[in-house]
């Protein structure tokens, strides 16, 4: 039982054997540490391949990890930061890139990008902006994060509606929302929705009506402009959506479905490329529509996605800078694997342009330029970025959340978010 | 007093009632109980239910229960899609090894606070208790620098080792029960020459099998369900455990929820067999430790 002796001698000499045997292992030739968070998919057709590419052509052994879960692979990433053993390359987020960099954990590459002569003007500048800090470039970025509206176009034969045109308005969206909501057995209960709910990418909905950000400068802000009418026109909107037009589902109706659209119950979803393979498996017809124009007549766009950063600690940041190179320099094996799976909106222009991203054999005639539309005016989701974004965050969240449920007007969250952000930007030092 | 019971108790005449009175008392108790058992038992159905599916299923609104056609496949797809063979074994020597070293350490410790006069014991004590409200959180960073300077990163020692220091937990609910325990039955013992450690090993211990038993499958189910320690020790694939193996079906943007729950339906088995087998101890250890707590 567990209480002889003999137990507890055997559980410690198992102890030590597994120390002995795990704790050392030897090094051979160089190995960098590569943490991603990828899914599955991309894991096993871009990951891996790439990580085998890679050795073979440069002699680097790749470590690789992934989690797959954005705030589970933070908090390890965060911890191995802070203890001093940071993964050599990993994938922030566009705010993480710059939570990192400003307290000196990134790399910066301008040094190796000059030395390769790399031509940074291959990126869209916009997007490659949020990754420069004072002209210091912290890493190079892979995507961007831009929105579309996805149809299916079985919903709107059905209800005889025609499908999104280029230049269309908010009000043509929601004139087909309108069309495309249906309580099919007479119920009362709405069972087809005309679009899965978009909520909390209503700041889209501001840059189109405004055009430009939440703040004055999204470095270093020192103005909010929640009070503009057009901001709190905007948060109206889309709060009318669900509350008065009931074209868009609230919390209860949507009963916590993953997504509607995909499950078939909304006819429209404003959401990435990134649910694009989801929506190739749900077996109905759909395609992409250019985010609908609004007050400032200018089409507009996400701007941030994700980057491939060295750690500032590594030990080998030639290798690391090489790994950086073949996943997202331009031309790399990285994004052309990429491209194929179609996930991702790519930052390199030249890539934009190329068949496999605008004319893909699994999308056949689709719409993928939907997915350009806006360029120019791109912005980024988390403004500002800026370390003071997680309090602000937080705050919207609470108030607008009060506006979702038709607990307050948009102009009154509008008020006391502007009244607490005031604050916060009075203290900004603090947030640094 | 008997007068006064009399009283107090009159004879009531006999109604048509009290026939069924105990039987509807019963039914009420089965009805209760039947009703907690559909509430615990509902997401376990949920699990194999959803593991049925196939992936569009998953999405159905309104939800169905039966899956329609049943994908048996999505087992062998799911335990194929990671190692998880590999991880069972790693989990299962992480959890078998915490356990051990959780009850053995936890219960010389807690002997030594419930048998042994010595200065400071209560101060000892009461230190040992305040460790139970230090946050989590501030112990990331530091205990991973300090496994860190161990080299014990990337092993299964940081998920290990600090069971063989004890829990205060476990200490406490030991000592506790160690307490209930006569102490004649120690001088008995002294008596015919026992030492201290005899004592410990012959007559405490036996007798504190449900304590024992109650800490261990504590710890087992801690332990086996534990997610953070693996994320943030463990690094590579041939280390993981279950837990980190089963977040793979799931992202920040998709969850696949089909193969997700037939990985953790089959994750279940172990802890599930467990409980049934050790149902015993794990209801003592909830008398033990409920909000009761009249032991001790």
């Amino acid at each position: 039982m567990i209480y002889s002796r003999k137990a507890l001698w055997t559980a410690v000499l198992v102890i030590v054997l597994l120390a002995l045997s795990l704790g050392a292992t030897a090094q051979e030739a160089t190995t960098i540490k590569w943490f991603m968070r990828w899914d599955q998919n991309r894991v096993e057709n871009v990951a891996m391949p790439v990580a085998e590419a890679f050795t073979e052509a440069t002699g680097i052994n790749i470590e690789f990890e992934n989690i797959g879960s954005g705030s589970d692979y933070y908090t390890k990433l965060q911890t191995t930061v802070a203890g001093g053993t940071p993964p050599d390359v990993f994938y922030p987020a566009t705010h993480v890139a710059n939570a990192y960099a400003s307290k000196g954990a990134l790399l910066t590459i301008n040094e190796f990008v000059e030395r390769d002569g790399i031509d940074l003007s291959v990126y869209d500048p916009t997007i490659l902006a949020n990754y420069q800090i004072d002209g210091e470039l912290h890493c190079l970025p892979i995507d961007h994060a831009a929105l579309v509206v996805y149809y299916n176009k079985e919903i709107f034969d059905a209800a005889g509606v025609a499908y999104p045109e280029d230049g269309w308005t908010w009000d043509d969206f929601l004139d087909t929302a309108q069309a495309l909501t249906l309580d099919t057995d007479g119920d009362g209960v709405t069972d087809q929705f005309g679009v899965d709910t978009f909520r909390n990418y209503w700041p889209m909905v501001v840059w189109s009506n405004t055009d430009r950000g939440l703040f004055d400068d999204i470095r270093h802000p020192t103005e909010f402009y929640g009070m503009d009418q057009g901001v709190i026109d905007s948060v109206q909107f889309v709060a009318d959506l669900i509350l008065e037009h009931n074209v868009m589902p609230s919390d209860e109706q949507r009963a916590d479905i993953s997504d509607l659209f995909a499950a078939g119950k909304a006819g429209m979803q404003v959401v990435g490329h990134w649910r694009m393979q989801r929506y190739l498996g749900s077996g109905f017809d759909f395609d992409m529509a250019a985010l609908p124009l609004g007050e400032s007549g200018e089409a507009v766009n996400r701007a941030d996605g994700s980057c491939f950063a060295i750690s500032a600690d590594t030990e080998h940041p030639e290798e690391a800078w090489e790994l950086v190179k073949y996943l997202a320099g331009p031309g790399s094996t990285g994004v052309n694997m990429l491209l194929d799976l179609q996930v991702m909106t790519p930052a390199l222009s030249e890539f934009k342009s190329d068949p496999r991203f605008l004319d893909p054999e699994l999308l056949p005639g689709s719409n993928k330029e939907a997915f350009l539309a806006g360029a120019g005016n791109y912005f980024s989701m988390y403004d500002p970025i800026h370390p003071m974004y997680s309090a602000f965050d937080s705050l919207w969240k609470q108030e607008l959340g009060e506006v979702w449920i038709g607990a307050a007007t948009a102009e009154e969250a509008m008020q006391r978010i502007a009244d607490e952000v005031a604050y916060i930007l009075e203290n900004i030092q603090d947030y640094e | 007093m008997a007068i006064k019971l009399a009283i107090a108790t009159p004879k009531r005449k006999p109604r048509l009632f009290d026939k069924y009175l105990p039987h509807l008392s019963i039914a009420a108790i089965y009805a209760i109980l039947l009703l907690g058992a559909v509430m615990v038992f509902f997401p376990f159905a949920w699990t194999i239910s959803t593991s049925l599916k196939t992936e569009q299923q998953t999405l159905e609104y309104p939800p169905t229960w039966v899956p329609d056609p049943v994908q048996w496949e999505n087992y062998p797809d799911a335990l194929t899609a990671r190692p998880f063979g590999r991880y069972y074994v790693n989990t299962t020597i992480i959890t078998v090894l915490s356990v051990v070293g959780q009850v053995v350490s936890s219960a010389v410790v807690a002997y030594g606070f419930a048998r042994f006069r010595f200065p400071g014991r209560g101060v000892l004590f009461l230190i040992v208790l305040s460790t139970l409200m230090i946050p989590f959180h501030i112990l990331i960073i530091p205990r991973f620098i300090l496994f860190k300077y161990l080299g014990w990163l990337d092993t299964f020692l940081p998920l290990i080792v600090p069971n063989f220091f004890g829990g205060a937990f476990s200490i406490f609910l030991l000592r506790q029960y160690f307490l209930t325990i006569p102490l004649d039955l120690d001088e008995a013992a002294k008596m015919d020459g026992a030492s201290s450690f005899q004592i410990f090993l012959r007559i405490i211990l036996p007798l504190a099998r449900p304590a024992l038993g109650a800490v261990a499958v504590f710890e087992f189910m801690s332990t086996w369900n534990d997610f953070f320690g693996p994320l943030i020790y463990l690094s590579s694939d041939r280390n993981y455990t279950i837990s980190i193996g089963l977040a793979a079906f799931r992202n920040d943007y998709f969850t696949a929820w089909h193969l997700y729950m037939a990985a953790a339906a089959v994750a279940l088995l172990v802890p599930l067999v467990v409980f049934f087998l050790a149902q015993k101890y794990f209801i003592s250890g909830v008398a033990l430790t409920g909000s009761g707590g009249s032991k001790g």
